[in-house]
């Protein structure tokens, strides 16, 4: 008996040995220093009849270690929302500062990031989703230690769409291969999974990015697909380049 | 000779394709239809077709930005409603913290969604509807200086703009023959073509939780024209915008608290108060323009479905301040209004959208505007727009009076149905 429980206690030392905010602190490692990057992003919305549309947009964005990323995404298609931009400062510990320049009333017109569960462009992801996770937003839980993942339960401490996900980690790409997110009566709502991985380099080191990811909507049955082309990182975009009043 | 000729053509078309991958552009060109409740009135035309076209094309470089945009209009059933206008067509050139623009501009720092009392700069088409009037570009010369949150820009206007008034016909306006606008200086010459320098001087600031907008304008006042009449007829009522000099003071802020995000504008009207009847001839003996200020504040509450359907509720209320009521109403079209609108996205593969806008008059509760928009795409490139609209308002009178520029009462009765179809490129 004494045996069994030393063992087990033996197992539970190894299993916490790395906490989920020590994998994620990897992750966040293991990703800086891109300086900045410039891509195209063809996202596919399908219905749950298997019909198709598409979205063109070029992403812009600018790494900022100590404030967190900023990025311009600009529309390309749909045809009646070419031009219309959206500039995204990322807040480390606070909410995202959005705005949003309408071409058609040459105007720039702040967004309201608290409330970021709606649907971008029409499609699977969310606009939380597209921001991407900030470190200090969310608090992890390491639920299980394989050979060659770490499964991570992030639960948000601020205002999101989700009440929790559960993150599936590559220990070899260090990078997120899959992602179940709970809606805040804690039911699936949406699953992602991170494909056809490709290294870059830049700024001397090797960066395992994923160039196609699926959201699917486990309750409606509906698809988005997003695909990088032409993506390139190390590029030294101007500090001044991410501001409102440059989005005309 | 032949060497050098295919050299140069190389040459070109080399350094064409270096800059094509910078080039952006888009164009769209549509067909509409508005159909206007009768009136009765066999001067004007109760229906609208027209085809228009938009387009921009911009080069951005290191250092430097060239940008074209134009719109025009043609309807053949109303000719004067033709209209081709270069909104902007500037070339920047940026040195560290500083550029200078060169050429015709936009300038809109409004936030808010139906009142805009500081988009107030550019003079207007005003054949468009009341609430999104269509700004013609104005030529100018624009410095900027760029700070770490802020930017500070001197604003040299080089041509006073005269707004187009739409014709008799046309029942988008107050329906009468209006001349030509004309032009006040301060030696009380009138004049088409002003030669009074005019600028402005505007500055933003993003804060952590708002941006903050303020401009100081020495110039036209382009929107609110003194009515003058010319020739006063039994059959026909002519009559002549004024416009005089104005220096305006305006602030706009824009922030977001919790879920909400709020809206502030005010703009200050001090007018160089010329006793206009002096030397036109008014409508009304005492016309002038009253100093006066404008106020706008806003609410704006983003909701998402779990349909995955998106909402937008905005309320807006307007006032203007330092004037009577009466006084007020010849002053802007919205003197104490609410707005109250709703916009729904349904997320959909066609971007179904429907917008529903009822704009009330506070003090006169028979004027008021209601709105309701629906508009889809067909295909990637074909969207399809329709909207219904309907103005309560007083009829104005069949003599030439004050009043019947006041408040809504020159587009009383204008209800109408308006459909457009526009393909995108």
């Amino acid at each position: 008996m004494k045996k069994l429980l030393l063992m087990t206690l033996l197992i539970s030392t190894q299993v916490f040995a790395i906490t989920g905010r020590e994998v994620m602190e990897k992750i966040k490692t293991k990703n800086q220093g891109y300086i900045g990057s410039n891509s195209k992003m063809v996202m596919t919305l399908i219905d749950a009849h298997g019909n198709k549309v598409e979205r063109v947009m070029n992403a812009k964005v600018l790494e900022n270690n100590k404030k967190g990323d900023k990025s311009i995404t600009s529309f390309i298609k749909p045809l009646d929302v070419k031009g219309t931009k959206l500039l995204t400062w990322t807040i480390k510990d606070g909410a995202n500062k959005q705005w949003l320049f309408l071409p058609k009333f040459k105007r720039v017109k702040k967004i309201n990031s608290r409330n970021q569960s709606g649907s971008f462009m029409g499609s699977e992801f969310s606009y939380e989703d597209i921001a991407g996770q900030q470190i200090d937003k969310y608090k992890y839980k390491l639920l299980k230690d394989d050979a060659a993942a770490w499964t991570i339960e992030s639960k948000p401490v601020d205002k999101s769409g989700y009440s929790k996900m559960i993150t599936i980690i590559s220990k070899d790409k260090l990078n997120p291969l899959s992602v179940q997110y709970f809606d805040r009566k804690g039911e699936l709502l949406k699953e992602s999974k991170l494909e056809n991985f490709k290294a870059y380099k830049a700024n001397k080191k090797t960066f395992d990015l994923a160039d196609m990811i699926t959201m699917e909507n486990k309750q409606t049955k509906k698809r988005s697909v997003i695909k990088w082309t032409e993506r390139k990182l190390g590029k030294k975009h101007k500090e001044s380049s991410f501001k409102s009043t440059k989005l005309k | 000779m032949l060497k050098y000729l295919i050299l140069l053509t190389l040459f070109s078309t080399q350094a064409l394709a270096s800059v094509w991958d910078d080039v952006t552009y888009s164009a769209e060109l549509s067909l509409s239809y508005r159909q206007f409740d009768s009136d009765k009135n066999e001067v004007n035309r109760d229906q609208q077709a027209a085809s228009d076209g938009r387009f921009s094309i911009g080069l951005e470089q290191e250092n430097s930005k060239t940008f074209i945009s134009g719109f025009g209009r043609m309807d053949e059933g109303d000719k004067s409603r033709n209209i081709f206008n270069m909104d902007e067509a500037y070339f920047k050139y940026t040195v560290d913290t500083w550029n200078i623009s060169l050429g015709s501009h936009i300038f809109n720092w409004s936030v808010l969604e139906i009142f805009h009392p500081v988009d107030s700069i550019n003079s207007r088409n005003l054949d468009s509807n009341a609430t999104s009037t269509e700004r013609l570009g104005q030529p100018s010369v624009v410095i900027t200086k760029e700070f770490e949150s802020s930017i500070l820009q001197f604003i040299s206007l080089l041509q006073t703009v005269a707004p187009v008034v739409p014709s008799a016909k046309n029942r988008n306006g107050p329906q009468v023959y209006l001349e030509a606008p004309r032009f006040i200086e301060d030696d009380f010459e009138v004049t088409n073509s002003p030669d009074m320098p005019e600028g402005i001087i505007h500055y933003l600031h993003n804060f952590d939780s708002f941006d903050l907008d303020i401009h100081v304008a020495r110039k036209y006042d382009t929107l609110n024209p003194v009515i003058g009449s010319t020739y006063p007829t039994v059959e026909k009522v002519q009559a002549t915008p004024y416009y005089l000099p104005v220096t305006q003071y305006g602030i706009a802020i824009q922030g977001t608290f919790d879920a909400l995000i709020y809206k502030i504008e005010h703009i200050s009207y001090d007018f160089d108060n010329y006793k206009v009847c002096a030397f036109i001839n008014c409508v009304n003996y005492n016309a002038t323009k009253l100093d006066h200020s404008l106020s706008a504040l806003g609410l704006e509450y983003s909701k998402g479905y779990k349909n995955d359907h998106s909402g937008t509720f905005f309320f807006e209320y307007q006032t203007i301040l330092g004037t009577t009521i009466e006084e007020a109403r010849v002053l802007n079209a919205f003197q104490r209004d609410a707005g109250l609108g709703y916009r729904h996205s349904f997320n959909d593969f066609n971007g179904h959208e429907i917008i529903a806008v009822i704009v009330y008059d506070v003090d006169e509760y028979h004027e008021q505007i209601y709105s309701l928009s629906h508009s889809f795409r067909l295909s990637e490139s074909w969207k399809w727009q329709s909207e219904l609209r309907i103005v309560e308002a007083e009829k104005p009178k069949d003599e030439l009076e004050l009043d019947n520029f006041s408040g809504l009462k020159p587009i009383s009765e204008s209800d109408n149905i308006f459909f457009k179809l526009t393909k995108f490129f």
